[in-house]
Order: C-alpha cells, then structure tokens, then sequence
C-alpha cells in the first residue's frame, strides 16, 4: 500500500481535494503530481523589483516576499543586476532580481534599459514600486510610459507587472509634520481619520495621472488590478500586494498557491494589523 | 451607455459624471478605471486595510484558474472540478463576499 503523501502546499491540497472527489486513477494522480513538482520545484518563482533609491525596497521584500534582513545593497549608479536565490521550504526557491532604478542620467538609462530587457521577460512578477509621496513621480511615469511598459508589451508580459505605491503611512506627514491628526496610528496601526482623507486624495491625484499618461486603463497599459498601494513598514493591505502577485501573468497564481500567505509579514518588524 | 454603465449604482453615476467633468479627454474604459480604483481604495482604507488571508475568494479564484490554465498546457483534464470550485467562487464574489472562514471546504464538497 502506498504511503499517503503529505500535501505540502495550498495547491496541493487542492488538487488531492479534486482526485478524492473526482476518484481520479492513480496514474493520473502521479502524472499530474510529477508535473506539478516540476512546475513549483525545478522552476524558481522570479520575482522583478525595480524601484528608485528610498522607495522601500528592502522593507518591501521583508514585508511583502517575508524575506528575513533583506538589504538592498545595490550602490549609486549601479549597472549591475543582483539575483539572490532564497530557498524558502519543500524544495520551493524565490528569486529576486533587484533592479536599478532609473534616474534622469540620459546615459545611465539606456545600459539599465538593456538589463531591463535582459531580465524582465522571464520574471514571473515584475514589481515597479514608486513612493506615495514622490516629488519624482513625473520621472516614473516617464520610466514606465518609455522604457518598462514596452518592455513588457513587446515580450508579452505587461500582465506580470505591478505597480507597488509604497510609503502611504507617509502621505500626512509630508503634508504636514506637525499635525498629529495626519501621523499613523502605529497602535492600532491603521491611518487616522484625517489621514484616510489625505491618502485616498493623495492615490487619486497618483491614479488621474497614469490614466493621463496613459500608463492605466487602456489598451496595452496597466489594468486597475496591478496597482496596489500599501505600506511596507506597517504591513498594510499585503492582501492586495497578494492579490496583485496571483492575478499577474501565467505563473503569478504559484505564489499565493505555495508560500505566499505564509511569506507576507512574516520577519518584518511591524505586526500585522490589529485583528477585529 | 455601455452596459457596466447602466450596473452602476446612482451614487457611482453620480460620480462617474463628476470624473467626466473632472477629465472631459478620458474615454468611459478611464472612467471605469478611475471608479474602480477609487471603490478600491474606499472599501481598503474604510474597512481597516487587509491582513494576508488565504480564505479570499479573489485569490483563490486566480489561484485555481491558474491551476485549469496549467493543467490543460500538461494536456490533463480534470477541469471539470475546477470549473465547478470556480462557479461557486464567481458567486460568492458577486454576492460581495470577501471572506469565508473554511472557504475550502465550501469549494470543494462536492
């Protein structure tokens, strides 16, 4: 008699759930097993971050991937693509691809453009992560709109990507730092009532002006689902990070399917929000 | 008007118009667009925001849509299954739900 395996992961179960109901023959169990194995083991899951310097990077592959001390070590004005390897468990390995982010050095661009074309079409999930309260949003867009977004269209994989706006917890502090009605409410960590107003204002100042560049919303640009916004720091709305990640792409579901619920919040210092 | 238009509520025409006068050059697909961004960010910031939870039924829906899209690429077909846990997700997330505790158990008693 064969040994009953324990399913390992989330899609394991399903699928283990699906031969019991369906009596599926043991030799299909095995095909579809075999397969699978391959799929979730022998394919690192490739994750992209591309994000300007102070964006929160680190903080967000802490958060977001649960990536223990994650430090993005890449230095001024790098050219160089760093891809770490993080054996996560049961065989199954993320790997990041921690991108430069581009600035208006005309030269600097293109040699990040070619690494952009070099890396981006296998990713599984390409994360663009931006800063709530950038001053440098113009240059993002322009980033996007020029270099990324046709990346993507050209090598078909705009529905790997993500834009992450980051750092929300910041929205009010930037408008006014002394008013303590727009700090976050670290206790209960959550915005304040104040700050709720200045945020959703603040996201949809952030979203008229993608759907102006025409970077949303249309034909061959972002779909509403790839925008998430969220604050690495206090671990807000990783749900909609997640969300984003299983919708994008072929293989984006393997994610949330695998270690992904486990992975979010799991080493970063800010506990997850305060349960009802 | 378009059909997802007239599924709108009164307060969401309302406000569609408001974004029409707000950017008269957007099409009704950007105005869609903007209107779901900002329900969005209405329902995350008033509800509380979201803490990760694998009972979600947007997730597992792309989770086992992604699962039929594999298995058919391998040329197995036990989607039959799948398309079943599928129709009763769609339901629920047309219903507005968000969340169900056991919500695997729910998909696949069969």
């Amino acid at each position: 008699m064969s040994e009953k395996r324990n399913p390992q992961f989330l899609i394991n179960q399903i699928f283990d759930k699906i031969f019991e109901m369906g009596k599926i023959s043991k030799e299909e169990q095995e095909q579809v097993n075999t397969a699978l194995n391959k799929e979730l083991i022998e394919k690192p899951f490739r994750v992209a971050v591309i994000g300007q310097s102070g964006v929160g990077k680190s903080t967000t592959l802490n958060s977001v991937f649960g990536l223990k001390n994650y430090t993005s070590n890449l230095a001024e004005g790098t050219t160089e693509i760093i891809e770490k390897k993080f054996p996560l468990r049961d065989g199954f390995t993320l790997s990041i691809y921690d991108m430069p982010g581009l600035n208006n050095d005309i030269e600097k661009d293109e040699e990040y453009e070619k690494l952009y074309k070099m890396i981006l079409p296998g990713c599984d999930v390409i994360v663009y992560i931006i800063n709530a309260h950038s001053r440098d949003f113009g240059e993002d867009c322009r980033i996007l709109k020029e270099i990324v977004l046709p990346i993507c269209n050209d090598n078909k994989v705009r529905e790997n990507l993500i834009l992450a706006i980051n750092k929300i917890d910041t929205i009010g502090e930037n408008i006014d730092p002394n008013d303590p009605e727009l700090q976050w409410d670290a206790f209960e960590n959550l915005p304040t009532a104040k700050l709720k107003v200045a945020i959703k204002e603040k996201l949809g100042d952030i979203v008229a002006k993608l759907i102006d560049e025409n970077l949303l919303g249309a034909e061959e640009t972002l779909q509403q689902h790839q925008v998430v916004f969220y604050s690495a720091v206090y671990n807000y709305n990783l749900q909609d990070f997640i969300r984003a990640i299983a919708h994008a792409g072929n293989r984006g579901w393997i994610w949330p399917a695998t270690v992904g619920f486990e992975q979010a919040g799991k080493w970063s210092d800010a506990k997850l929000l305060k349960d009802e | 008007m378009p059909e997802d238009y007239n599924n709108l509520s009164a307060k969401e025409k309302i406000r569609y118009r408001q974004i029409q006068t707000e950017h008269p050059h957007w099409d009704h697909k950007q105005i869609m667009c903007k209107l779901a961004f900002d329900r969005q960010s209405d329902r995350i910031i008033d509800g509380g925001g979201n803490n990760p939870n694998p009972n979600d039924p947007i997730i597992l829906k792309q989770i086992l849509e992604g699962a039929k899209r594999w298995l058919k690429q391998i040329g197995n077909s036990i989607n039959e299954y799948i398309d079943s846990a599928l129709r009763k997700i769609n339901n629920l997330i047309k219903s507005g739900i968000e969340y169900i505790a056991d919500i695997f158990g729910l998909l696949f008693n069969f």
